[in-house]
């Protein structure tokens, strides 16, 4: 099988050159870039102990280990707190002044915007929007039929679209 | 969020903007658009959602406690298989004794005290040459990262660990007439050479998947190993010990 053509490099090496991606979708998923860190840090260290399943390839298996550690972690942190958001903070104002500060502005809110999102929704759009996956990828990844990905994938949009139209018009 | 009667659904629209729909279905949506101010307004709304979404995301995490796992991390532990058995012959084979020795194949065992005199030369695999002397030396006091220098080339230790039976070991880097890396353990108050293999130098980044016989060499680098490389401070601590065992 394919998936083990490249089992000839090191698991470690591989995990390494995954990194980006992993990073990216990580910080998607999580929105914010702590968490991300954490989140692939946990990834990593499962996949070291753990290995990777005879024939099965490691990039989509990585993404699936970093989402359910990751849903498992925002559950433990509804239960601590009574609610799963996570927030980053603020970023300091730079002195490069307001401009900077207004496109950070503008991209904090759009991760806001995706973090109340539902998690399906938001990581089957980080793996496609994102990081410009095909949806039967996305869909191997997230485990789902690919029409439930297209659904998905909709629907955030939809939602996002209609969060971003009434920003512009906002306040 | 209102409903508008729209004349292609927004699934349609989001695979088409995906570049998921077949051709005929593509084509229906390319003609729908031209015909259709507000889907094309709607397409227009999904694209910036998606590149706002990009721009969000751009700036990526740092990873660094991944990057320190990893960078502690042993290689692939599924080939150990493979080079256990090449490990186990050699470690049967009585130890070569005198000036040195030519290895058959990756790996070979000698001890440095059956070294004739200090100043024989320890011959590596890839005929890198090494005074046992400064070979020790650098062994018993060269941290991890830094190089010790002798006429003609110079050692560079590269990691320290514990072995399975509590020895100290520590993995160098032998440049002199040729590359070669060994590990080296700490028993009975002397270095054991347990593992020696050609190193061919070149980007040190990718010297380790160009070759094979250094793959090898790390997988039985990690069997010897019973955990993780020193931190400096360890490091530091064993050597100030004279790598007796803990």
């Amino acid at each position: 099988m394919s998936a083990n053509a490249d089992q000839g490099r090191g698991l470690r090496r591989r995990i390494i050159d995954l990194l980006p991606r992993l990073g990216r979708y990580a910080y998607a998923l999580t929105g914010s870039r702590a968490d991300a860190d954490d989140a692939v840090q946990a990834t990593v260290e499962r996949l070291l102990a753990r290995g990777v399943p005879d024939g099965v390839d490691l990039e989509p298996w990585a993404l699936r280990v970093c989402r359910n550690l990751w849903i498992d972690e925002t559950r433990r942190r509804a239960v601590r707190r009574g609610d799963g958001a996570v927030d980053e903070a603020h970023p300091a104002l730079s002195i490069d002044g307001e401009r900077e500060a207004l496109e950070k502005t503008t991209l904090k809110e759009a991760r806001d915007a995706m973090n109340d999102l539902p998690v399906e929704q938001r990581e089957a759009l980080a793996l496609v929007a994102i990081d410009g996956r095909s949806y039967a990828e996305t869909a191997e990844i997230l485990g789902a039929p690919i029409g439930t990905v297209m659904s998905r994938i909709a629907r955030a949009r939809a939602a996002l679209a209609a969060r971003f139209a009434e920003e512009e018009q906002g306040p | 969020m209102t409903e508008d009667p729209r004349s292609v659904p927004d699934e349609q629209l989001s695979a088409f903007l995906d570049g998921e729909l077949g051709e005929a279905e593509a084509a229906r949506v390319r003609a729908a658009l031209a015909a259709d101010a507000r889907l094309a307004e709607r397409l227009a709304a999904f694209q910036n959602a998606d590149g706002r979404l990009i721009a969000a995301y751009a700036e990526e995490p740092e990873l660094a406690g991944a990057r320190a796992l990893l960078a502690r991390a042993e290689d692939e532990p599924r080939r150990w298989f493979a080079f256990r058995a090449v490990f186990a012959g050699l470690f049967a084979r009585p130890a070569f004794a005198a000036a040195g020795f030519a290895a058959a194949g990756a790996a070979a065992v000698l001890l440095l005290s059956e070294l004739a005199a200090p100043a024989a030369g320890v011959r590596f695999p890839g005929a890198a040459t090494a005074p046992a002397a400064v070979l020790a030396d650098a062994l018993t006091r060269t941290p991890s990262g830094a190089s010790r220098e002798f006429a003609g080339g110079r050692i560079t230790p590269v990691l320290s660990f514990v072995a399975a039976d509590g020895a100290y070991c520590r993995e160098v880097e032998i440049v002199a007439d040729g590359a070669a890396r060994a590990v080296a353990c700490r028993r009975a108050e002397d270095w054991t050479i347990v593992l020696a293999a050609e190193a061919p130098l070149a980007d040190p980044s990718d010297y380790v998947a160009a070759s094979g016989g250094l793959d090898a060499f790390d997988a039985a680098v990690d069997e010897i190993a019973a955990g993780p490389p020193l931190s400096a401070e360890e490091e530091e601590v064993a050597m100030r010990r004279g790598w007796a065992r803990p």
